[in-house]
């Protein structure tokens, strides 16, 4: 499976609550990708929370905006990328 | 001029270095892609609910202890494992044996890690030589007796769901601790 980096843009910011509601929320995108065969890895996301880079793992560039869509998500870019840290994964 | 051909040296240098930096990390793409089908087979566990309805169980020590900790090198966390699975002596990376929880100071549990387990018996039985190996790394034999009370085994930890500085595939996560199952 390959590994994207899909940057979204949220004019009005990102809030996810830090509560149980803000949590289910965040498992919902879990489960609604795994009916793709898309698997979201962890996210960055930026100080004013109007930029987010996510990590994906998924099998094709559509797969990731095909559940976007699903999770209603914006997505301005994807990029193929590949692990590059001091130990390789060894 | 002579600082001119040290520029020259050192860009070369510096080229050298990068490719140096570059070729393992293009190797080291097939470990990612396996490591995704492992992050695949267990994002449904982000929640222990499910974990737990897919068989997982809480595991201890012989003491009685759940989150697993060696102060000083790192942490483990909390094992859930799934029985079934590790007394089969096959090994697939979407399907750990065991399931590494990390507690919060909130009182939740987060997933961070897969625990791949074979029992020594198990794996020779089956007629099986040498050591289990899974993302192109070989799996460390814990001898009997430990402090699990289990029979020897053969294991490997999979940092997928939290980075650990120590590498991907080390025991110990210096940046997982159970202060927060004490308190």
């Amino acid at each position: 499976m390959a590994r994207y980096m899909v940057e979204r843009i949220f004019p009005d910011g990102l809030e996810i609550p830090v509560t149980d509601d803000g949590a289910a929320a965040c498992l919902g995108v879990v489960d609604r990708n795994a009916e793709l065969g898309v698997t979201w890895v962890h996210s960055y996301v930026s100080d004013d929370k109007r930029k987010s880079f996510c990590i994906y793992d998924g099998p094709d560039p559509e797969s990731i905006r095909r559940a976007a869509e699903r999770n209603s998500q914006p997505v301005n870019n994807i990029t193929r990328v590949k692990v590059l840290d001091p130990y390789f994964y060894k | 001029m002579s600082g001119t051909k040290w520029t020259h040296k050192s860009l070369i240098v510096a080229v050298g270095l990068a490719l140096a930096l570059l070729m393992p990390a293009v190797s080291a793409a097939a470990n990612t892609s396996d490591t995704s089908d492992a992050r695949a087979g267990t994002a449904r566990y982000h929640r222990l609910d499910a974990a737990r309805a897919a068989g997982y169980d809480l595991l201890t020590d012989a003491a009685g202890i759940a989150c697993i900790d060696n102060p000083g090198v790192g942490g483990m966390g909390i094992h859930y494992a799934n029985g079934d699975l590790v007394g089969n002596p096959s090994v697939n990376a979407a399907t750990p044996e065991a399931l590494v929880y990390e507690p919060q100071p909130n009182g939740r549990l987060r997933l961070v890690a897969a625990e791949y387990v074979v029992l020594q018996s198990a794996w020779e039985a089956a007629g099986n030589s040498g050591v289990p190996t899974l993302f192109g790394r070989s799996f460390e034999l814990i001898p009997s007796p430990n402090r699990y009370g289990l029979p020897a085994f053969y294991e490997l930890h999979a940092w997928i769901w939290k980075h650990n500085p120590r590498g991907m595939f080390d025991d110990w996560n210096p940046l997982v601790s159970c202060a927060a199952a004490q308190s």
